[in-house]
């Protein structure tokens, strides 16, 4: 599989999805005028990664901010990760870092985390 | 009178009667509503106030900008009056307000979501948000339903909300105020 980098903008955050160290990670901003556009090639990395030779990948979460219809996007994400982690073939760890004074932000992770079947840990720093 | 006077006269009004700190009319794109965020940040950091205010300023306003983004357009040949946004500073709270030209036929739909929000405390926002998103699919233009119970959510405060006449038959001008305590309890 080949790693996904897409570059921070302004209004889009920086994803980093790498097979070798199993990290895939996001961070910064996502308020892009069209997320489907945006998070489709994201999307479409997963399905591939749910047919890869299998391993153990961990989601690293580090947004400051992301818009609603991004919040939707980012549903559909972890819904994605939690069919491949119930799939048997590869685990999937979420790690969603927050700065600890942000409670709305610790209260979307916390959000999502009761919606997903993955093992998933909140980090405040 | 024409759109432009119309315009003119709405801003000089709430420029003379408010603290406005931003005051913007016409169109609406993701290059402007960047450059407002941008500027509206600037402005926020000059006043020292704490971040999360500023975060949840940031919030409300990409929400309701890009809300006008998406719906502003209107099947009239001449846009009758054009969007505005206004940031204003008052003694407790900062306020956002927007204005944008509705489809008669929205009003009722629009009104309704809003009273709906208004109406819950923030457990139950927060359970709605939770139910509304699951079910969401994003839109033709690209939203996902969710813009005025997180606007609720992050404000902590009821939504204000108008609906005034302009010269034409189908579009009416729509209001909306959210506000942000500068001090959060």
């Amino acid at each position: 599989m080949e790693k996904l980098f897409i570059a921070k903008t302004e209004d889009t955050p920086e994803v980093d999805f790498n097979p070798e160290t199993a990290e895939l990670k996001m961070s910064g901003r996502s308020l892009p005028e069209d997320v489907t556009t945006f998070y489709a090639p994201v999307l479409a990395w997963l399905d591939e990664l749910e047919e890869g030779p299998g391993g153990a990948y961990k989601f690293i979460v580090n947004l400051e901010y992301f818009n609603t219809a991004s919040s939707k996007l980012i549903l559909d994400i972890l819904m994605r990760l939690e069919d491949i982690h119930s799939g048997g073939s590869s685990s999937i760890e979420v790690v969603w870092n927050y700065d600890k004074r942000d409670t709305d932000m610790e209260e979307a992770a916390e959000e999502y985390s009761e919606l997903v079947e993955v093992p998933f840990t909140i980090v405040g720093i | 009178m024409t759109a432009m006077e119309s315009t003119l006269q709405q801003i000089h009004a709430i420029m003379n009667q408010e603290n406005a700190v931003l005051v913007y009319s016409g169109e609406f794109n993701q290059d402007i509503v960047k450059s407002m965020l941008s500027y509206a940040e600037g402005k926020l950091d000059a006043t020292g106030v704490d971040d999360l205010v500023k975060k949840k300023m940031f919030n409300v306003m990409v929400e309701m900008l890009q809300n006008i983004t998406k719906h502003q357009f209107t099947t009239d040949e001449e846009q009758v009056v054009q969007p505005c946004f206004v940031l204003i500073e008052e003694d407790d709270y900062f306020c956002v307000v927007t204005g944008n030209p509705i489809h008669v036929d929205k009003i009722d739909i629009v009104s309704e979501r809003i009273n709906t929000v208004n109406g819950m405390n923030a457990d139950q926002l927060k359970e709605y948000y939770k139910q509304a998103r699951l079910n969401s699919r994003i839109s033709d233009v690209g939203g996902a339903g969710l813009g005025f119970i997180d606007m609720a959510r992050k404000s902590e405060n009821r939504l204000d909300f108008g609906v005034y006449d302009i010269d034409s038959a189908d579009y009416k001008y729509f209001s909306l105020k959210a506000r942000i305590n500068k001090v959060l309890a």
